[in-house]
């Protein structure tokens, strides 16, 4: 017997509990509207192109198969999916050989593919004084340690957490109000 | 024992040591609080993809996730009893991978000779059975061989062989609360991590004539090297 269609209204987490009955085309759903944010920040975290589809492949077979464990207290569904994502390039990373460490070149904010989305990203990170947006960035898409961030930056190791600290609060703020903190 | 904001910052960035981030999963269990500023974190940086120039998304990428997601059912089911995840690295809940501190490379040979004090104790803190419809399924499809387990004279699992290269890892027992199985492949005498599992079964990919895979008990969402000896060690 057929499974009735799902709504193309659905939002994430209804998509979720589809895929822990075992909806395959709640999967390919969740794909569709996700998928060019996880290349995004896969080509972002990897810099190359080789490794990205198998990690957002692993990802999205993680999401399905933990999907009767996604906690909406936790996160949305958006984030959840995006944790899994961020975590898997992180290993990626971290599987590579060593390589030296070092600031790199900051991508310039552009167009991403959902313009609400992206008004909201560009109103946090812009609230960043540019210090801090560095010191955020390289923690989160390389995944340096409090302690390689000190390195990189010189910085005291206390100050690098007081910053990021400050950083992402601000960042709160920004989301929650669309002005300054 | 008190968690400030910068523990809940460094677990959403992946910062913490599996014993850290077991501390700071328990404080957000116990506390609402606590839970909703872990979450408020966790919005504000996974928000940061969406300033990222947009990506194309490779041509049948899709296709070729539904053909991976039917080539490992049911081992990828999304029901989670019983589960049997295919071997590689899951961090449903948020846990990342261990970044920062690694933790010292335990010694191998060492390992295997504390295998049956490992065993012992493993089996006192085991979780009992779940059902094992996989096992079953996997153990009667058509050319399966199944290799019972064991370490002196003590049944641990069983490891059945499938005829398209691939293996069902199936333990006796579950893993104990709040820790996970981790597999590793053995690479030059060092451990590399090829997935965690908690419950008692990991589908694992092809591998090579040889190779030496290990099992060991881990904080939930994994080591990246082990943290304890490993209760099991098997070449295939």
């Amino acid at each position: 017997m057929s499974q009735p269609s799902l709504h193309p209204d659905l939002p994430d987490e209804a998509l979720i509990q589809a895929m822990a009955q075992g909806r395959e085309d709640a999967l390919q759903e969740l794909h569709r509207r996700h998928a060019r944010l996880l290349y995004s920040l896969g080509h972002r975290m990897l810099r190359q192109t080789d490794d990205v589809e198998s990690c957002v492949q692993d990802a999205f077979m993680n999401a399905w198969r933990h999907a009767a464990r996604f906690d909406a207290r936790r996160a949305a569904a958006k984030t959840w999916l995006v944790s899994i994502a961020h975590h898997r390039f992180l290993q990626e990373l971290r599987d590579r050989p060593d390589t030296n460490l070092e600031i790199e070149e900051w991508d310039a904010p552009t167009s991403a593919a959902d313009p609400a989305d992206r008004i909201m990203a560009e109103r946090a990170v812009q609230g960043l004084e540019g210090s801090q947006r560095e010191l955020v960035e390289l923690a989160y898409y390389r995944g340096y340690s409090h302690s390689e961030l000190a390195v990189i930056t010189g910085l005291p190791v206390g100050t690098v957490k007081s910053r990021l600290r400050a950083a992402l609060d601000r960042m709160r703020a920004h989301l929650n109000t669309g002005g300054p903190a | 024992m008190t968690i400030n904001r910068d523990d809940l910052l460094a677990l959403a960035l992946g910062l913490l040591t599996p014993e850290e981030e077991a501390r700071v999963q328990a404080a957000l269990d116990a506390d609402p609080a606590l839970m909703a500023e872990y979450r408020a974190d966790l919005e504000a940086l996974h928000h940061l993809p969406d300033d990222l120039p947009p990506a194309q998304v490779p041509a049948g990428a899709e296709e070729r996730l539904l053909a991976r997601l039917h080539a490992e059912r049911p081992a990828a089911q999304a029901n989670p009893a019983p589960s049997a995840p295919v071997s590689q690295p899951l961090f449903p809940d948020g846990q990342a991978p261990q970044g920062a501190p690694r933790p010292a490379r335990l010694n191998w040979r060492g390992g295997l000779l504390a295998l049956v004090a490992a065993v012992a104790l493993g089996v006192m803190f085991l979780r009992p059975s779940e059902p094992t419809d996989l096992l079953s399924e996997f153990a009667g499809a058509p050319g399966a061989v199944t290799q019972e387990l064991g370490a002196t004279g003590r049944p641990l699992g069983q490891l059945i062989r499938l005829p398209d290269g691939r293996a069902y890892l199936h333990l006796s027992a579950a893993a104990p609360e709040q820790r996970v199985y981790q597999l590793w492949r053995i690479e030059n005498q060092t451990p590399v991590s090829a997935g965690v599992f908690d419950g008692q079964g990991i589908l694992i990919p092809a591998l090579k004539d040889g190779q030496t895979i290990a099992v060991s008990v881990e904080p939930r969402g994994g080591s990246q090297q082990p943290t304890t000896q490993p209760i099991l060690v098997q070449s295939l």
